[in-house]
């Protein structure tokens, strides 16, 4: 009889561990899982009751039913499009998100990998997003992808700065880039309660670079249609969408180790349970905003992140070098 | 970046049928032209070769979501033509129907707003919400947005039974909503954000631009044919007229909510004080009016909605000129979006409330 | 409303004539004054009735075919805003054109919000209004040849 530690630990480990859990496979059926809860969780904000039909239990087969839907479509390639990139941007967006989740451990024992410069490379990762959507929305040869490809741009470019300097600031309690060391030294504490602006820093500049409502102005759909997805239909879209989620689920889990002590709690439950619990109530308050706000204007949000949340990160990084200085 | 031209064209998810040229010049509009006409279906031709009673459902048709309001100047210019005298039973009841219809015009103009702004609870709720007054005019008028109700010489039938009862527990809903409304929605920071100072209309040019309704009642002034030129029972009845001074969207927004409280506070007076007697005049079934020209003009939802009539004795009218509050509303897109960013159009768009068939007929 | 507000319109009415003694009036009623006007004296009647009368702003511009009588009538209905005493007076001015070559000068330049509406007039009826900002198609279609539609010789199809 294989234990389950030993099947992730002996010889054919490492492909287990990205193919099942915690890579591929878990983060798609999570994904699917995101995708269907926050359709019912903002149905019954709005009065509504969202997927019902497909697969029985309150629609819990809707977002693979979109997905093959999405399989079936006819892949259109505009004319004066570059093909190349155009078929290359949806699959270099996946390539960053599954990237990312490759360094983001979910307990000591079910991980991919660790580095101790996990969170440099992550954030550098994350960077490297606008990139892609460049790219996407060049390729596209459309006015309206090309405005929604630069207000993208603009828009994670400046909310990068604020994220990284609050993951700065948890760097400088924990004194380690590497995830494990990060979360292990939130055992006494964790970090929410020592460095709560930083945690809202962290949140409101994660929504920003998910491209999430208020956030959610490069695909403002009433000016500019969809903005740099515009011209991408069938699964093109899909892979997309999905690599969008996949970010999604990496930054709500970067947001739990950083902040909410990521796989630590109390012994019943396995570690990396506590992971995947703690993910989904950020999860969860990541998606009430867009229920209830509409979308902000560009120059209000870029004034917003420059103006508002850069000083908020940098008097954050003063706090925590206070505190380091003062608990040693 | 160089200048752009974007065509807002009829098909975009955010323009209705109607083409806006916007002439970008990297996040600032530097010209938006309006160009009507992708729907217009030459209604006041049509008209001419239709009888005055034949008219009442052409009429309604460029204003489904307010259909009452469009209607019932018409009715008001054949009746003033050919001297007919309303009973007052149907004077009550056309004011109710007219103000339940101005309730839910204006929760349509909310939905639509969430989606131009992007809030998506602001589209789902007052959708929700209206379907409670279609409800109620299907028990009456026994369609949901197209009744042919208003004639000539009062209101085609009468008003069921337990309709009162019924009447009330709408607006008692909708009062309730309404608080959440104003609390979610119009004091929501983000919303006051995207619409507080954009798109200016100060008094002055709002009269030398000529526009309407509560576009003109947002600007600081007062004007309502309900007040100015009493119809039906207005007079009688205790009600005020929103006015807010700053001119901007989210004036001509608070606007339209205080507009749906004084429409359930008419509604209520309506409700308690309706008299009973007959509900129409009864007169030959072909309606000769006698010639001569007329000019009535009432308060539909989005403004102030006037017919010209002119008969020359026939049964069909010689000429029916239509002066919708959409069309008169048009010069302000040009003059509101130039210099705003580009994001303020869809803001700017709807808080005129334009309706692109109102405006093409 | 009562008998006594009347009075305004017979004021009005009264001041008009005199300052422009060819107008002549047409059917009266309440809050309804009807002038017929001439070609001649119609912007300074215009500049007259924006500054000292108080009517501020245009509300539709009609344009009617008579073929009977070879006459094309262009109707303005004016409207006052500022003016609260006669916000339910509505005032119109009627001018007769030929029919074969209807033109007049454009009021737009005194009342900006008749622009749009002698627009339409121009492309439903064929009136030519001089010194107006664009005549160009503003409903119809842009690739349209036949005749002005609401002229009375352009008949609808089936009917």
């Amino acid at each position: 009889m294989v234990s389950l530690l030993q099947v992730f630990t002996g010889p054919l480990a490492t492909i287990i561990r990205i193919l099942v859990f915690p890579g591929v496979s878990f983060a798609l059926v999570f994904v699917l899982f995101m995708v269907w809860y926050e359709r019912k969780l903002l149905a019954k904000m709005q009065l509504r009751v969202g997927p019902l039909y497909a697969g029985g239990f309150e629609g819990i087969l809707q977002p693979i039913a979109d997905f093959v839907k999405l399989l079936f479509k006819e892949l259109i390639v505009p004319k004066e499009a570059d093909k190349i990139f155009f078929i290359l941007a949806p699959t270099m967006m996946m390539a960053l998100s599954a990237s990312m989740l490759a360094l983001i451990p979910l307990s000591p024992s079910y991980m991919i990998t660790d580095s101790n410069v996990a969170i440099l490379i992550v954030i550098a990762l994350l960077s490297l997003s606008p990139l892609a959507i460049m790219v996407a929305a060049w390729a596209s040869n459309n006015k309206y992808s090309m405005i929604g490809g630069l207000r993208a741009l603009h828009q994670m470019t400046s909310y990068a700065i604020p994220l990284s300097l609050s993951v700065l600031g948890v760097v400088i309690m924990s004194g380690s880039f590497s995830l494990v060391s990060i979360v292990e030294s939130q055992k006494s504490f964790w970090f929410v309660f020592l460095q709560p602006l930083g945690a809202f820093v962290f949140f409101v500049a994660a929504l920003a670079e998910l491209e999430r409502v208020p956030f959610d102005i490069p695909e403002a759909e009433t000016e500019i249609v969809m903005g740099w997805e515009t011209e991408y239909s069938g699964i093109n879209y899909g892979i997309i969408m999905t690599a969008a989620y996949i970010k999604f689920y990496a930054l709500a889990v970067l947001f739990t180790e950083l902040f909410l002590g990521g796989w630590l709690g109390p012994a019943p439950v396995p570690p990396p349970l506590w992971t995947i619990l703690k993910t989904l109530l950020v999860v969860t308050l990541m998606m009430i905003p867009r229920g209830v706000y509409p979308r902000f204007r560009i120059d209000q949000m870029l004034r917003f992140g420059w103006t508002r949340l850069l000083p908020l990160s940098l008097i954050n990084l003063m706090i925590s070098l206070g505190l380091v200085t003062f608990l040693k | 970046m160089s200048e752009l031209t974007l065509n807002i064209g009829p098909q975009h998810p955010g323009s209705g049928h109607f083409r806006l040229i916007v002439c970008v010049d990297g996040d600032t509009i530097t010209k938006a032209t309006p160009d009507p006409g992708y729907v217009h279906r030459g209604v006041e031709k049509q008209a001419e070769y239709r009888e005055y009673l034949q008219n009442i459902p052409l009429l309604e048709r460029p204003v489904i979501s307010d259909s009452n309001g469009s209607v019932y100047a018409y009715v008001l210019a054949v009746e003033r033509l050919a001297g007919l005298v309303v009973p007052e039973r149907a004077q009550y009841i056309r004011v109710l129907m007219a103000e339940l219809n101005r309730i839910m015009s204006h929760l349509y103009w909310l939905a639509i707003y969430g989606i131009f702004l992007g809030h998506s609870t602001m589209f789902m709720w007052p959708f929700g919400d209206r379907e409670v007054m279609i409800d109620l005019a299907q028990r009456v008028m026994g369609a949901r947005l197209t009744y042919s109700y208003f004639v000539p010489g009062g209101v085609r039938t009468d008003l069921p039974d337990g309709f009162k009862d019924e009447a009330l527990r709408a607006i008692q809903f909708l009062e309730k909503r309404l608080a959440e409304y104003e609390a979610i929605f119009f004091r929501n920071p983000v919303f006051v954000e995207r619409a507080r100072g954009v798109g200016i209309l100060r008094p002055e040019d709002a009269i030398k631009l000529g526009v309407v309704g509560p576009t003109l009642r947002g600007s600081g002034i007062d004007a309502d044919a309900r007040k100015d030129e009493p119809y039906d029972s207005y007079d009688k009845l205790d009600f005020d007229v929103p006015v807010f001074r700053e001119g901007d969207c989210c004036s001509r927004s608070l606007v339209r909510l205080e507009e749906i409280r004084q429409s359930i506070r008419i509604v209520k007076q309506v409700l308690d004080s309706i008299p009973s007697g007959p509900f129409r005049v009864t007169h030959s079934s072909v309606l000769k009016p006698s010639a001569g020209s007329v000019y009535a003009r009432t308060e539909a939802a989005r403004g102030t909605y006037a017919y010209f009539i002119i008969s020359q004795g026939g049964r069909t009218p010689y000429r029916l000129k239509i002066s919708s509050p959409s069309f008169r509303n048009l010069p302000a897109f040009r003059f509101l979006m130039k210099g705003s960013h580009l994001a303020d159009m869809p803001t700017i768009y709807w808080s005129l409330d334009y309706w692109p068939l109102e405006a093409d007929r | 409303m009562c008998g006594l507000s009347l009075l305004e319109e017979e004021e009005i009415t009264k001041r008009i004539v005199e300052r422009f003694p060819e107008t002549t009036l047409g059917l009266s009623t309440p809050n309804r004054i009807n002038l017929l006007v001439a070609l001649g004296y119609l912007p300074a009647l215009a500049i007259y009735l924006r500054d000292t009368e108080g009517f501020d702003h245009v509300t539709s511009v009609t344009g009617i075919d008579y073929p009977s009588k070879n006459l094309v009538t262009v109707t303005y209905h004016l409207g006052a805003y500022a003016k609260s005493a006669i916000r339910r007076i509505v005032l119109s001015i009627s001018i007769d054109l030929p029919r074969q070559e209807p033109k007049m000068p454009s009021l737009s330049l005194i009342w900006p919000s008749a622009e749009y509406h002698e627009r339409e007039t121009h492309e439903m009826i064929g009136v030519v209004f001089q010194d107006h900002p664009d005549l160009s198609l503003l409903l119809l279609p842009e690739d349209w040849t036949d005749q002005p539609p609401l002229r009375k010789d352009f008949k609808l199809r089936g009917r």
